[in-house]
């Protein structure tokens, strides 16, 4: 669903110059995410800033982690793949909040049932995120 | 379909309660985490200059300091950053703001202490503090409380409920006072015994709630050899109080006020089974030749404990021991001198009374006119709900109480401004027995048996607290009535409420039980004295463990063994029950007179071969345990369930196990029938439940967090327990009350102390529970008072700045 090609009516300048269809705004970025999605060099970068900007969200707000799933997963060649980016990044989320935590992570870890919402969350959220990438 | 996927996704998360879960708990952004990282800081600015808080390995903090407000202002800090929430709640629950943040659920908590207005009567007490030396150093105490709210993250509880703490206020530490005098002394005691005589019959009633026990081991027994202060009535037939014209007036002639009134107020009344142990031993009988003091209160275990243990070191001493937090001052505990403790008299300090009042319900007659009671709007707040408003009412003696038409007036003497606050103080600056009895002239409240020693060898015990004097028609009369308020009976001479007391007409301190220099004396809420020279009360603790402490030491001073703290501290173990040895051969006898089942025999064996110690991996200890449960129950329920009398009546331990099958209670089924029916339940129960020892029962689940229901993870893990509500080893697994702190002190020697689970109420905090399994084993850890801390876990430096 996310392959067809970019309307071409939508293409037309203020100016009422023509531009060619493959330079148009939204057609660079598709460009640029088909490269991002396919290249594993330009991939990478983007999945550590997208990591980083997700864990930043969450660390702001509990939503985050479903933007921070949503980032990893549009950086995916498919939704598949786009839904374990999202488990990846709620692993790393977890990783991130027992660095913060230090001494209290075990103390945590016993919080039942707290940390079952801890850890569904910390998955949940940015799965649901991810599904973001069936629809581009 | 995705997308459609999404949006419910994202709805459901924003709109339904999962929101406010992820608000407080979402991994990196939950508002609890704010709680997990408090660390105390290196430095904080004081208004009252330089002090140094060193907290040890056990949590413990160490305040050492030039100037005493400067240490206080460090004390607040300390109490602050380990206990503030347990702090805020409290004064909620004593100033009736609880329903502020849990909803309508408390309402009527509120409402009770709303209408006591205890917080009128904290006010007259900082009044009075106020202009006493302790007075600026509730203030600083107040400040330093104010000055860690503003600056450290608020403890997990805060941000689980969502709300901040207000300012502490010095009257706010008078409040803690008032509810432990209220925790101890606070009993209605004669509205439930004229609810029961007009249920049951006086006599029935005067059976099962004796107003004497019969036994012979009251805390003054004649064998305690001691010195008494002289004092202007010595010759003890001068004024005419004398116990047996005091207690003669006691018959209640006035009726019951109405089960409702009652069974509301049995709700707000000391918690069940409230109590204590404390004893010491002269010099005599101590290895080291100095006297030994062992102590712990039975109060409410909780979580976290009810006690704070805190040590304060100035010029002026250095003093160490418990606390509740909301106080500065150490409450029980040692300082180079002495150490001092206090277990409950069981006295009775508050009276009910009974008034004509006009059809409007607007008027009260009194001292031969017709009175306005003195009213006052109080708005109740509550959380997701409407705020409600009372109107509280007051008589001459003090609050109305009212349930369905039901009206009582309540005199308490915590009800007045009371001098406890400068009394602890200067007990932690006495440097021996002299300045302890001085300080002792000010604990006006709460009634309590104080059990001193010093490094001088010196020891002493004396009831504390204001004992009030009641008359009708001139003749002094004991308080265990309700009294005809509009008559003027049974009024409190002296006694101001909400005010400033002359304390004129109550017994004068050379008066009240005493005894300076005993050799071996002890206390564990039992009768104070056989023949008390003026009505004491008659809320008494059954005797078991004041008898088996007693018991002991006696064996232990016959034989000529000098004891050591160890000696103390087992004895604090002891675990060997008193109604047991009253009560088990009279059921084996009982099963071996009848031909009962291979089931019943073999609880028979088990009881038999049963050494009596109720420990957690005894069976017969659990046989046993039920089965007195089940007979006090079948014995009583007939006629309490038939007389609309629930549990909350039924009598003690005491009272069945010293029964005769000619009661009426056993009119429809013999006390044998019975023993062997309780058996038999007990069995089932057991059978049921799938136990197999005492501590598949008897375990620490009770002891709750405020909020254990709700977030069960800031409960102490479930262990198994030794202990009966009989014995020394005292633990109520009913109830949650048992050993809140144990201590064992030797003055200018050894201390040793323990907690029922931890110093910090930091959930995060390593010593939230560090000292539970200990405090389970009664294994004490040191509670030196003249050195600083072996092992410094956290040092903050308090300097001179306005915080």
């Amino acid at each position: 669903m996310s392959e067809h090609e970019p309307d071409s009516s939508e293409a037309g300048g203020s100016g009422g110059r023509s531009e060619p269809l493959d330079e148009s705004p939204v057609a660079r970025s598709r460009v640029l995410l088909e490269r991002i999605r396919t290249e594993p060099g330009p991939h990478a970068v983007a999945v550590v800033i997208a990591v980083a900007l997700g864990l930043l969200f969450s660390w702001l707000h509990w939503f985050g982690l479903v933007v921070g799933g949503a980032l990893v997963s549009v950086l995916a060649p498919n939704l598949r793949r786009g839904v374990v980016g999202a488990v990846a990044f709620g692993a790393v989320v977890l990783v991130a909040f027992a660095f913060a935590l230090g001494s209290s992570t075990w103390i945590v870890i016993e919080m039942t049932p707290v940390v079952y919402l801890v850890v569904a969350s910390a998955f949940g959220l940015p799965v649901l995120g991810s599904l973001l990438r069936g629809l581009l | 379909m995705l997308a459609g996927a999404l949006a419910a996704g994202i709805g459901g998360l924003t709109l339904s309660g999962a929101r406010e879960l992820l608000e407080q708990f979402a991994p990196l952004s939950g508002r609890a985490w704010n709680a997990a990282d408090r660390t105390r800081p290196e430095s904080v600015e004081s208004p009252y200059g330089e002090a140094t808080l060193r907290v040890d390995d056990d949590g413990v903090p160490h305040v050492e300091a030039e100037d005493e407000r400067a240490a206080y202002f460090a004390v607040g800090y300390a109490q602050a950053f380990d206990r503030l929430f347990q702090l805020d709640l409290q004064r909620r629950v004593m100033r009736g703001q609880l329903s502020e943040i849990v909803g309508e659920a408390t309402l009527e908590d509120d409402e009770f202490h709303a209408r006591m207005d205890f917080v009128g009567a904290a006010e007259a007490t900082w009044e009075l503090a106020a202009e006493t030396p302790a007075g600026p150093l509730v203030e600083a105490y107040a400040d330093g409380v104010n000055a860690a709210i503003e600056r450290e993250p608020l403890p997990l509880e805060f941000e689980l409920l969502g709300f901040e703490p207000r300012e502490w206020t010095p009257v706010d530490s008078m409040l803690m006072e008032k509810q432990i005098s209220w925790d101890l002394t606070g009993n209605f005691g004669e509205l439930r015994r004229a609810l029961v005589a007009d249920r049951l019959g006086d006599d029935l009633a005067g059976a099962l709630y004796p107003e004497r026990m019969d036994h012979d081991v009251p805390i003054l027994r004649d064998e305690v050899d001691a010195d008494r202060l002289e004092g202007e009535n010595d010759d003890d037939s001068s004024d005419g109080n004398e116990a047996t014209d005091e207690t003669a007036g006691s018959v209640d002639s006035t009726g019951s006020v109405g089960r409702e009134l009652t069974g509301w107020l049995s709700r707000f009344e000391s918690p069940t089974g409230v109590g204590s142990n404390s004893w010491v031993v002269s010099g005599e009988h101590t290895d080291s030749g100095r006297p030994i003091v062992a102590y712990d209160p039975h109060l409410t275990l909780m979580t976290p404990p009810l006690w704070y243990e805190q040590r304060v070191e100035t010029p002026e001493t250095s003093v160490r021991g418990a606390t509740f937090p909301g106080v500065p001052f150490v409450i029980a505990g040692a300082n180079e001198s002495g150490t001092w403790s206090f277990t409950n008299v069981g006295a009775d300090v508050l009276d009910c009374y009974r008034y004509d009042i006009d059809d409007d319900g607007e008027r009260y007659r009194y001292d031969g006119e017709w009175r306005e009671f003195e009213t006052e709007e109080r708005e109740l707040a509550v959380a997701n709900g409407e705020n409600r408003t009372i109107t509280l009412r007051k008589t001459v003696h003090g609050p109305v109480l009212e349930r369905e038409e039901q009206t009582v007036g309540v005199a308490w003497t915590g009800h007045t401004a009371t001098r406890t606050t400068e009394a602890i103080y200067e007990f932690g600056r006495s440097d021996g027995l002299e300045a302890l009895l001085s300080a002792t002239r000010k604990f006006d409240l709460p009634t309590q048996n104080l059990v001193y020693a010093d490094a001088d060898g010196r020891t002493l015990y004396y009831a504390t607290g204001k004992l009030p004097v009641r008359t009708i028609d001139g003749d002094a009369v004991a308080g265990n009535q309700i009294f005809d308020g509009s008559a003027g009976e049974g009024e409190w001479e002296g006694f101001t409420p909400f005010g400033e007391s002359s304390w004129d007409g109550f017994v004068p301190f050379e008066e009240k039980p005493h005894a300076i220099d005993p050799d071996v004396l002890a206390t564990a809420n039992q009768r104070v004295v056989d023949d008390p020279e003026h009505y004491v009360g008659v809320a008494y603790a059954s005797p078991y463990r004041g008898a088996r402490i007693y018991d002991r030491l006696d064996k232990a001073v016959a034989s000529g063994e000098l004891t050591d703290l160890e000696f103390h501290r087992d004895l604090q173990r002891d675990a060997r029950d008193g109604r047991a040895e009253q009560l088990v051969p009279e059921l084996l006898e009982t099963l071996d007179d009848r031909d009962v089942s291979d089931r019943l025999e073999e609880a028979g064996r088990t009881l038999d071969d049963w050494d009596r110690r109720m420990v957690r991996e005894s069976a017969g200890a659990l046989v046993f345990a039920r089965w007195m449960d089940q007979f006090r129950r079948l014995t009583v329920e007939p006629q309490f369930g038939d007389n609309d009398l629930d549990d909350s009546y039924y009598p003690g331990d005491w009272a069945i196990a010293t029964l005769g099958d000619e009661s009426d209670l056993y009119a429809d089924r013999s006390r044998a029938e019975t023993m062997i029916a309780a058996l038999e339940e007990a069995l089932d129960e057991i059978d049921d439940e799938g136990w197999t020892v005492y501590g598949d029962w008897n375990t620490t689940g009770p002891i709750e967090h405020p909020f254990g229901v709700e977030a069960p993870f800031l409960d102490y893990d479930e262990r198994p327990l030794d202990g009966s509500r009989a014995t020394v080893n005292n633990y109520r697994v009913a109830s949650a009350v048992g050993s809140s702190w144990r201590m064992v002190v030797e003055p200018g020697g050894d201390a040793t102390a323990i907690l029922p689970g931890g110093n910090s109420g930091d959930y995060f905090s390593d010593h939230y529970a560090d000292q539970l399994e200990r405090w389970i084993e009664n294994d004490q850890k040191p509670m030196a008072v003249d050195t600083d801390p072996d092992d410094t876990d956290t040092t903050v430096e308090f300097t001179e700045g306005s915080s």
